[in-house]
């Protein structure tokens, strides 16, 4: 037992070691560690004033958040007749009155440039509003129009019932204060949170668990695999290097971790990123849950990927032979995208969300999202891991097989049929 | 302390690597075993430590199956593999500690065998800077840094220079005398005739010759005669009905028949020396290694082509 230990050891600290040497290892960090270095600068200067809204610099006569558009109007309207005078007051658009004939050149113009835009009144009772714009991306206040046009048309709707026109528009403008609130965990800064380690735990499992099959595929490539297992039982020696390599991921993940607190505390001021961004809720036993998600779902990929590095006898074979692995890897991480994208509406709901936690695939990548959000239940949690627990014992017993059996086959590719020979052989 | 190897059988599908292969190795020295390509000396050796699963038979050292006998064992596999992007140390003491060293202990044995291979200078070197042969070094020396007493080496000679080959020569001397057990495997006739007391022959994973390789040969009898001399020898020779095999910068090379092929030679040599011709040589010898594999192989070819 304490020779298997030392034996699993040796191949941890040998595959660290050689892990962490290597430049890419150090040219990742770099990048990650500018990306956040850049984020804790430039975020703050771009949206961060820290101090009024866009509402309120509306409120006090300064220009409208709105203003600078060019806005063709075809008015075919009886009632809103004076709809271009409403749209440069209020929205300080500079209108221009058009003829429908001259529509598909004006389209063109609105192809040509983002901040200008058309708008259509028909001619029926309540008249229809259309507002053309570049594209579904483009960031036309295409609410404030239509909203203004609505109420035009109520302050008319209000005057021909005999209403005073001024009382009328006063009424119809009138904003009542909003108060939003939420009970559950997802704020938006967990949502930002959940989602960057979301990313950092896909990142990490998939570049680790590429590092493992690389490993093991440059091992039996170079023939170093033959002296090896002459050692080491082939499961000690996969154990090791998936130990190792997880704990380059992890020194990596946590490495990153600090480093972005330490920015965030000393670089951005508060309210940095913006009214309403704080800190995320990470409390002691959700960032020791989100170590163990990220363990578990990297043993699970990287015994995988192992036993994808095992197969193939040369190097340029690996990208066909890991297809099947990355494939899975992308659709959970996707799985866990779409938790954490429709998530808010729905973890509370226990759909989505829970569903993805129970899958043991993408259940890493759901779980930042919902430990953050703090929407989950002791139970939840429970299961998930269980789960996982018992899909990596599965997988890591189908690997060591494959493992064992693949490591001293040499020639093409092996293909599913021939390691379950080779298996049972 | 003795290795027996009884029954051994390996399949893959519907191919034996391996048939019901026996042998023993009860002292210390250098045990061969030859065949072509694809004989099954590998696998044979894979099976006898354990790497692969063995269909029938068993491996055993002083009683126990190899793998789990506790024995220190070392192999060195025909296809040389070292971490090219590793410090040579670093990758010695690495292997050292797999094989049960502490990491001290590794770098110690280590730094002695580059010392004793002339490597010394090379420790912190990454494997890929070094010459083929210094790597073949490293690779011996992964293979012997724990002091194994059962060594298999797997075509152990293949793309030696001469100084490198005199250096694993001395070794493997050296080894065979300090009482360690050692496998060779070659399709090197040479290699093993220079080495081994005892040998096996494979043959598409059968042993077609077993046993010592002096008796083997003594078992042929002389079967070729050198001679270097005047032209007149040669003539004499053929006269007396040898025939002439081939020529060669040093005399030239007759058969001999099987039956009486010592008397023939005697009465040669008396009519050379009755006619005033002495020969210059005149060296009676057993067939080489390399004759009676080709032999053995042919006729076992030839037993296959008859059977189809």
């Amino acid at each position: 037992m304490k020779q298997q230990r030392k034996q699993i050891m040796a191949v941890a600290g040998f595959t660290f070691r050689e892990a962490v040497r290597r430049k890419s290892f150090w040219v990742t960090n770099g990048i990650f560690f500018l990306l956040i270095l850049a984020a804790c600068i430039i975020l703050p200067q771009m949206g961060g004033s820290g101090g009024a809204g866009p509402g309120e610099e509306a409120l006090e006569g300064g220009a409208a958040p709105d203003a600078g558009y060019t806005c063709y109007l075809i008015n075919d309207s009886a009632v809103l007749s004076d709809a271009g005078d409403v749209l440069a007051q209020r929205l300080e658009f500079d209108v221009r009155p058009v003829d429908a004939a001259q529509k598909a050149e004006i389209l063109g113009k609105i192809r040509a440039d983002g901040q200008v835009l058309l708008l259509e009144l028909g001619a029926e009772q309540p008249p229809e509003v259309t507002i053309t714009t570049k594209d579904f991306m483009s960031a036309a206040p295409t609410d404030a129009i239509w909203q203004a046009m609505a109420n035009l048309y109520r302050v008319h709707a209000f005057a021909q019932l005999g209403y005073d026109a001024a009382q009328s528009e006063a009424i119809v403008q009138t904003q009542l204060p909003l108060a939003q609130e939420f009970a559950g965990g997802t704020n938006v800064s967990n949502y930002a949170a959940g989602m960057a380690l979301m990313l950092m735990m896909f990142l990490t499992i998939y570049i680790h668990g590429y590092g493992v099959a690389m490993s093991v595929a440059t091992e039996k490539s170079t023939r170093v695999m033959e002296t090896l297992i002459v050692s080491a039982k082939p499961t000690r020696i996969l154990l090791g290097k998936c130990i190792g390599m997880g704990l380059v991921g992890l020194s990596q993940m946590l490495g990153v971790l600090l480093f972005s607190t330490a920015c965030a505390k000393l670089l951005v001021p508060p309210g940095g990123f913006g009214p309403g961004i704080a800190l995320p809720s990470m409390t002691f036993v959700r960032a020791v849950l989100l170590v163990v998600y990220f363990l578990l779902g990297y043993a699970l990929f990287s015994m995988i990927n192992s036993m994808c590095g095992a197969m193939v006898s040369k190097m340029e074979d690996l990208q066909s032979a890991m297809m099947p692995a990355s494939m899975v890897s992308v659709f959970s991480f996707y799985g866990g995208y779409f938790a954490m994208g429709v998530g808010p509406a729905v973890y509370s709901a226990g759909s989505v969300g829970k569903l993805m936690m129970y899958i043991p695939f993408t259940a890493p990548y759901a779980a930042p999202g919902i430990l953050l959000g703090g929407d989950y239940t002791p139970g939840l949690v429970a299961a998930s891991i269980g789960g996982m627990i018992v899909a990596i014992v599965l997988v890591a017993w189908i690997s060591s097989k494959v493992y064992a059996a693949s490591v001293l086959h040499y020639g093409g590719r092996l293909k599913f049929g021939e390691v379950r020979k080779l298996i049972k052989g | 302390m003795a290795l027996t190897v009884s029954g051994l059988t390996k399949r893959f599908g519907s191919n034996v690597a391996v048939d019901n292969l026996s042998f023993s190795m009860q002292e210390p020295g250098v045990y061969g075993l030859i065949g072509t390509n694809g004989a099954g000396k590998t696998t044979t050796i894979r099976m006898i430590l354990d790497m692969l699963p063995i269909d029938a038979g068993e491996a055993r050292w002083e009683g126990k199956p190899v793998a789990k006998s506790g024995v220190r064992f070392g192999y060195m596999p025909e296809e040389r593999g070292i971490y090219m992007k590793t410090k040579v140390l670093e990758q010695l003491v690495y292997y050292g500690q797999l094989r049960g060293l502490g990491k001290r202990e590794a770098a110690r044995a280590a730094r002695a065998w580059l010392r004793r291979l002339g490597v010394a200078e090379y420790e912190t070197v990454i494997a890929e800077r070094l010459s083929k042969g210094n790597q073949q070094k490293i690779q011996l020396i992964s293979t012997l840094i724990h002091d194994p007493q059962l060594l298999f080496l797997d075509e152990p000679f293949s793309g030696l220079d001469p100084l490198n080959t005199q250096l694993f020569h001395d070794l493997l001397q050296e080894m065979a005398a300090g009482g360690k057990f050692v496998i060779l495997s070659s399709h090197q006739m040479s290699t093993v005739e220079e080495y081994c007391r005892e040998i096996t022959l494979l043959h598409k994973g059968r042993a077609l010759l077993q046993g010592n390789l002096k008796r083997i040969k003594a078992g042929y009898g002389h079967t070729r005669l050198l001679l270097e001399g005047a032209e007149e020898t040669y003539k004499m020779a053929r006269d007396g009905g040898l025939t002439q095999l081939e020529t060669r910068a040093d005399g030239a090379v007759f058969a001999l028949p099987e039956e009486n092929a010592d008397q023939l030679c005697e009465r040669l040599l008396q009519r050379m020396l009755a006619a005033g011709l002495m020969p210059l040589k005149f060296v009676l010898s057993e067939p080489t290694l390399h004759e009676i594999f080709i032999e053995k192989v042919a006729g076992e070819a030839g037993k296959g082509g008859a059977a189809a």
